[in-house]
């Protein structure tokens, strides 16, 4: 656990002083969610219809914001060889894995409260009494988001086309998680009629486990020269 | 990776599984074109559905071999499994394509549409994807551990699959228009039925074939 704990404390602290993904991610989901604004605008469409496009726009910027930030997190453990220097030293791999997923969970889900207040004052939508459940969701989309993704940017950080790969493998095995999240936030904004009990709720958090036993197992060999 | 045994040894099985294959196939067409009567509504154009679930049940097994490939050559480092991964993610994409191009033809015939947001259309779709991913993987990866990443890519893939075809059906299907040919026992003529399994075991034969020989490509690659 001590292990695990500096692990985390090093990834936050690289973050925090980078800001490199922070900085990409915010900027981008408020960038996406104007673009988007602005064409959902145009069409002039009643008051229901802007919110029934809510889901779709809310994940369509998560998906493209946090897939080109998510790579960023990488970039400093491959200068100087930061990851094989950790391997050397004895760390597990797994627990390397679990340190970028809950990392890139918390910086996600601050994109994420970004975009959801940006699209809600842009549209029009009042969000503030769903806020709580649409985080809940969101935070459990955005970990089997980050399970997945921070095992495929490990695969790609050393490709020749690097940023442009990860997209390329990453978004087809998202569709599960993307179906859920879209159906789920549906419930929530469109047809206010959120059920605990869900299948979409259950199917959620079987991928969500389902990606974190993917990374914990085979992040090894992954990272592995 | 030297030793060509693998490729001597099966090549004889190899050989008669594309005999077969093509006796089935041919066997297949004599009875799609010669045989099978029109079906009712739709008309000649139902032929195509002989080739198209053939194609998607080959489409399958070339993820479960793909499945099965990578989990060897992670956990027993044997190097030819990772060749039988790399041509069952080729041919598994080629045999996708056919299945998505068949299935608009099909649609834009019987439906008068390329392509519907229904729910058997869609995953097939996104299998497609799913497939170019796996491909993709190998062209473009790191170059160094292209055979690692693709295997674990490669388990990924092949279990989002399943998800995908099971979770795809939960959402709201807006317009119902695949047929559920077999769950609905929809195929009444006797020969209907024999025609769809003999070109079903044609086609899998065939892939079967086809990824033995890729594989064998890919060994002869690696040897020069």
């Amino acid at each position: 656990m001590k292990v695990l704990f500096a692990l985390l404390k090093k990834d936050l602290l690289s973050e925090l002083r980078s800001r490199e993904t922070l900085v990409v991610l915010f900027s981008l989901s408020l960038l996406l969610s104007v673009i988007l604004s602005l064409g959902i605008q145009s069409a002039y469409l009643r008051a229901g219809q802007v919110e029934a496009l809510l889901p779709a726009a809310l994940w369509v910027v998560f998906l493209m914001a946090a897939t080109v930030s998510v790579s960023r997190s990488y970039d400093y453990e491959q200068a100087n060889c930061a990851l094989q220097g950790l391997l050397l030293a004895g760390t597990s791999p797994w627990k390397i894995y679990i340190s970028k997923v809950v990392i890139t969970s918390i910086i996600m889900l601050a994109g994420q409260c970004i975009t959801l207040a940006s699209l809600g004052i842009l549209l029009n939508i009042s969000l503030f009494s769903d806020l709580i459940t649409l985080i809940i969701i969101s935070f459990l989309v955005i970990i089997g988001y980050a399970a997945l993704s921070s095992l495929l940017a490990a695969m790609t950080m050393t490709a020749r086309l690097r940023d442009l790969l990860l997209p390329l493998i990453l978004l087809p095995l998202l569709f599960p998680l993307f179906f859920s999240a879209l159906e789920l936030t549906a419930d929530i904004v469109v047809d206010q009629n959120f059920d605990p009990g869900s299948v979409w709720l259950s199917l959620l958090i079987g991928l969500d486990l389902l990606y974190i036993l993917f990374g914990i197992n085979l992040y090894e060999f992954v990272v592995r020269e | 990776m030297t030793d060509s045994t693998l490729f001597t040894k099966t090549s004889k099985l190899a050989n008669a599984v594309f005999l077969l294959a093509f006796i089935l196939i041919s066997y297949a067409n004599y009875m799609i074109f010669m045989v099978v009567p029109n079906e009712k509504i739709m008309g000649p154009v139902q032929r195509i559905f002989y080739f198209h679930v053939g194609s998607a049940i080959a489409c399958y097994c070339s993820f479960a071999i793909v499945l099965t490939a990578s989990i060897v050559y992670l956990f027993t480092d044997y190097k030819k499994a990772d060749l039988f991964g790399r041509a069952g993610a080729e041919v598994g994409f080629v045999f996708c394509t056919i299945v998505l191009l068949s299935g608009m033809i099909w649609g834009k015939a019987a439906w008068n549409t390329w392509f519907r947001w229904e729910p058997r259309l869609v995953s097939f779709l996104l299998l497609w994807l799913i497939a170019l991913a796996l491909n993709v993987i190998r062209i473009f990866g790191d170059s160094k551990n292209t055979a690692r990443h693709a295997a674990v890519l490669g388990i990924i893939g092949a279990v989002t699959v399943p998800i995908v075809v099971f979770s795809i059906k939960l959402l709201p299907a807006v317009a119902q228009l695949h047929p559920e040919v077999v769950a609905k026992r929809g195929l009444k003529h006797p020969d209907f039925i024999k025609a769809m399994f003999i070109a079903m075991g044609g086609l899998v034969l065939f892939q079967f074939y086809l990824i033995w020989l890729r594989a064998k490509i890919a060994f002869l690659e690696e040897q020069q």
